[in-house]
């Protein structure tokens, strides 16, 4: 069985809406893998990858006006553009799996999750980080500066 | 003098220096009610043991008022101080000192102090104060009193790091006692729950009763979510245990909400709101239970919620899209209609594919209003690329929700009737089979009702969805769609390429058209046609595209030569061999990439059926002058001999590029040599399929 994402300071960006988030999505994925540690049925891993897409449409959708709101691009349009091609890769892979679920092949519940979990710590170390560092580096520029 | 502190009402005493009782007037006897106490040379510290603070504390000899009177400290208030008599009942007194110096020296020669009787005016303060804060039927604090306690608990929580349970209870079956046995039952009824919550709490935790037959309950210093179960637990037990009120057995029970504070990062009226969600929950789930609320649910229902919103302000604000995949035969080479498929131009997340939101929205209402949406559309396109002189179909997705609960044939009937018969001929609905499954009887109605109008039915991803037979006789539907996932996977899965096989064998026996969706490359067009079906709609024909390019496309369309080697009959029974040896490598390959050194299959040439092919009498003898085939040998040998390479040493480097790259060639090679096989036999007298391949 996979091991269970530790929700904690280091995974903080700092950005409390964007950490709120990520603490659900924490959740999520520890529910996902106790809920196919129990039983693995297409059921269950249908409702597991809707669960994903819905939160990560809101959760992506959060984070992209934030980088619009904020100017992002103009700070680091590579950084920008990679950001935004993981959100798209994680929706991408998630439909893909619904697609071969609905031919009948179940992804291996260890396969499933330890690609959520190393996406996620993946991508809020390296990517949100900086994005935070961003938008939190604005704040404080804006505080002194008004 | 003395006899004015005879007869006065307030008790005044007189102290020396030392702190020594000099005089006690009659009405400090009564205060105190102990001769004892009043003796002269009694020591105020005697006195105080007997006084407690109101707050209930002792009193302390550094803010006793005789000792700061005695100490110079002038400013001495009066305090609020309530005697213990020694038969143990109270009076409440104001106690005031001053300091006493002798008028010609100035010096201080003792302290003077008084006391006045207030108990009256305290207990009835205290007793309002009470009413206020407490239930007058159970006893309990009320929802005021909770406030304050709960401020109180969640900063302890807080400060402590463990957990406090809010807790909402609310009894089952309480309204059947007061309907039957009366109001007085019920209030005793309430009393007893309240008496046994008290039992089965600690002294530290909080039961009040927030009025009718709804308690709350605080439960501090729970270390985990277990601790507090069993608390719970005692508490559902103690209330669901029989009473006996008016010599009659009444039964309740109780249905608990609990929420975890701080885990619940929320103010008390949230915490109060969240224990409330949860206790509905265990309501609904059966009673006599209790149901821990989930921040994290309700942070994801919020959000699916704030999702929904959003697909709806998108439907109001015109934000989707139709984008139009044509579909094409590519025997004749002519597009025979467009699937209308939706998306969504995100404000923030660009455009957004079908797969990624209707899912979310699939059981839902929502789901008829975008169907119905991209019925009209669809509509409203037909008929103009129609009046631009472009006589194709559209097909729509209906959804399984909205076949199902969507009145769709009511809204069909509503909908088309704006449009001339004509066009209606071209409109085709795609049902996804699971769907159709569902309710068979619904589809042969709702297609028995159209056909005759000219509408078509098309089962959607086909395949998917284990239709037996016997359902597809019944299903009175014109096409059937092959799932992408077989198709896109069948040049590297037998498997899958039984199952297209088989759709196709079954689409030509009960006469239906057959559409094979996911065409990728020309791999696929070429074999789907050695399979019998012609027509396709995938990457490899035509990217799903905006209306503005639909026309230019249609204009424009002109078939991909390759399509035609096919296009003068079948290939040879040799050359659907070749395809399949084709698919096979490709498939072998793939799984020695897959599963690495365990589990791969055999890497030896021996073992590969190609070599068989290859060793044929009859092949060598048609392939005997073709240099093309001795280099696929060599080729093909070299191939096995570098993966056996691979298979001894997986880790050499090297070993899997040189491998990888003898491979890609081999396939390259081998798909020249088939085409242009193909190509040859085209030239010739027209050669059999042989149904089925091999």
């Amino acid at each position: 069985m996979q091991k269970r994402l530790e929700w904690g300071e280091a995974l903080l960006t700092g950005v409390p809406e964007i950490d709120e988030q990520h603490m659900i999505l924490v959740h999520t994925l520890n529910e996902a893998a106790e809920r196919l540690g129990r039983e693995c049925s297409a059921e269950i891993l249908g409702q597991i990858t809707q669960d994903l897409l819905g939160y990560a449409l809101y959760h992506f959708d959060t984070e992209e006006e934030l980088m619009q709101q904020s100017g992002y691009c103009e700070q680091d349009a590579v950084m920008q553009a990679l950001h935004l091609e993981q959100h798209r890769s994680f929706s991408a892979k998630v439909v893909s799996i619904r697609e071969s679920l609905k031919a009948g092949t179940l992804i291996a519940p260890d396969d499933l999750i330890g690609f959520l979990n190393q996406w996620l710590v993946d991508h809020i170390m390296n990517t949100d980080k900086k994005l935070a560092a961003f938008l939190l580096a604005g704040k404080t520029q804006t505080a002194t500066s008004s | 003098m003395s006899s004015v502190f005879e007869t006065i009402q307030e008790g005044i005493q007189f102290w020396d220096r030392e702190g020594r009782l000099l005089f006690a007037n009659p009405a400090s006897l009564e205060q105190f009610a102990s001769d004892d106490l009043l003796l002269p040379g009694v020591h105020w510290l005697q006195w105080m043991q007997f006084c407690l603070s109101e707050q209930g504390t002792y009193c302390s000899p550094e803010t006793f008022p005789v000792a700061c009177a005695l100490a110079g400290d002038a400013n001495v208030g009066s305090q609020l101080i309530r005697i213990v008599r020694p038969d143990s009942s109270h009076r409440w007194v104001r106690f005031n000192a001053h300091a006493m110096c002798d008028d010609a020296s100035g010096e201080q020669v003792g302290a003077v102090s008084s006391t006045v009787d207030v108990t009256l005016l305290v207990e009835q303060e205290r007793r309002l104060q009470h009413d206020a804060h407490y239930d007058a039927l159970t006893g309990l604090p009320n929802r005021v009193l909770l406030a304050d306690r709960m401020r109180q608990a969640l900063a302890r929580a807080r400060r402590s790091g463990e957990l406090l349970a809010v807790c909402l209870m609310d009894l089952d079956g309480f309204k059947a006692v007061n309907d039957t046995l009366g109001h007085a039952a019920g209030d005793q009824l309430l009393q007893e729950i309240a008496r046994r919550l008290g039992d089965v709490l600690r002294i530290e935790d909080t039961a009040a009763r927030l009025g009718g037959d709804e308690f709350a309950l605080l439960l501090g210093g729970i270390k985990t979510s277990v601790a507090c179960e069993q608390v719970l637990r005692r508490i559902l037990e103690a209330v669901a245990s029989p009473c006996r009120i008016g010599g009659k057995e009444v039964r309740v029970s109780a249905s608990i909400g609990v929420t975890l504070a701080p885990q619940d990062i929320s103010d008390a009226d949230q915490l109060l709101r969240h224990a409330d969600q949860a206790m509905y929950r265990a309501k609904q789930s059966g009673k006599n239970r209790f149901d821990l609320f989930d921040p994290a649910l309700e942070s994801k229902a919020k959000a699916n919620q704030g999702l929904r919103r959003k697909i709806e302000q998108a439907l109001e604000r015109g934000d989707f899209c139709l984008h139009f995949q044509p579909k094409v035969d590519c025997r004749q080479g002519r597009v025979l209609g467009l699937e209308a498929l939706i998306r969504w131009n995100h404000p923030v997340l660009g455009v957004r594919m079908p797969a990624e939101f209707l899912p979310l929205i699939e059981h839902d209402e929502m789901i008829v209003r975008l169907g119905e949406w991209v019925l009209g559309e669809a509509l409203r396109q037909l008929q103009r690329l129609h009046a631009a002189g472009h006589r194709v179909s559209i097909s729509v997705n209906i959804s399984a929700y909205h076949f199902q609960h969507g009145r769709l044939e009511e809204r069909l009937a509503a909908l088309l009737c704006e449009y001339p018969e004509a066009l209606l001929a071209h409109l085709e609905i795609e049902i996804v089979e699971t769907a159709a499954l569902e309710d068979v009887g619904q589809v042969v109605r709702l297609i028995s009702r159209y056909h005759a109008g000219g509408l078509r039915f098309a089962l959607d991803d086909f395949g998917t969805g284990y239709s037996s037979l016997v359902h597809l006789k019944h299903l009175p539907v014109d096409v059937l769609k092959i799932d992408q996932s077989f198709v896109r996977d069948m040049l590297g899965d037998p498997g899958d390429l039984a199952i297209v096989q088989g759709v196709i064998g079954l689409a030509g026996a009960f006469r239906r058209q057959v559409v094979a969706e996911g065409v990728e490359s020309i791999e696929h067009v070429l074999l789907l046609l050695a399979l019998g079906c012609d027509n396709m709609q995938g990457y490899g024909i035509a990217r799903p595209m905006p209306i503005e390019r639909v026309q230019d496309w249609l204009s424009e369309f002109c078939p991909d030569p390759r399509w035609r080697v096919a296009e003068s009959g079948y290939p040879s029974h040799a050359d659907f061999q070749l395809l399949l040896q084709e698919t096979a490598h490709r498939h072998w390959f793939e799984s020695l990439a897959a599963r690495g050194e365990e589990g791969a299959p055999a890497a030896d040439h021996a073992a590969c059926r190609m070599s068989q092919w290859f060793a044929d009498a009859r092949v060598r003898q048609q392939f005997a002058a073709s240099q093309r085939f001795k280099a696929l040998e060599v080729l093909h040998f070299e191939v096995h001999r570098l993966a056996e390479q691979w298979r001894a040493a997986p880790t050499a480097a090297e070993a899997w590029p040189v491998l990888a790259k003898a491979h890609a060639d081999f396939i390259r090679l081998l798909s020249q040599f088939r085409l242009a096989q193909v190509r040859k036999q085209a030239k010739q007298p027209k050669n059999v399929l042989p149904q089925g391949g091999k």
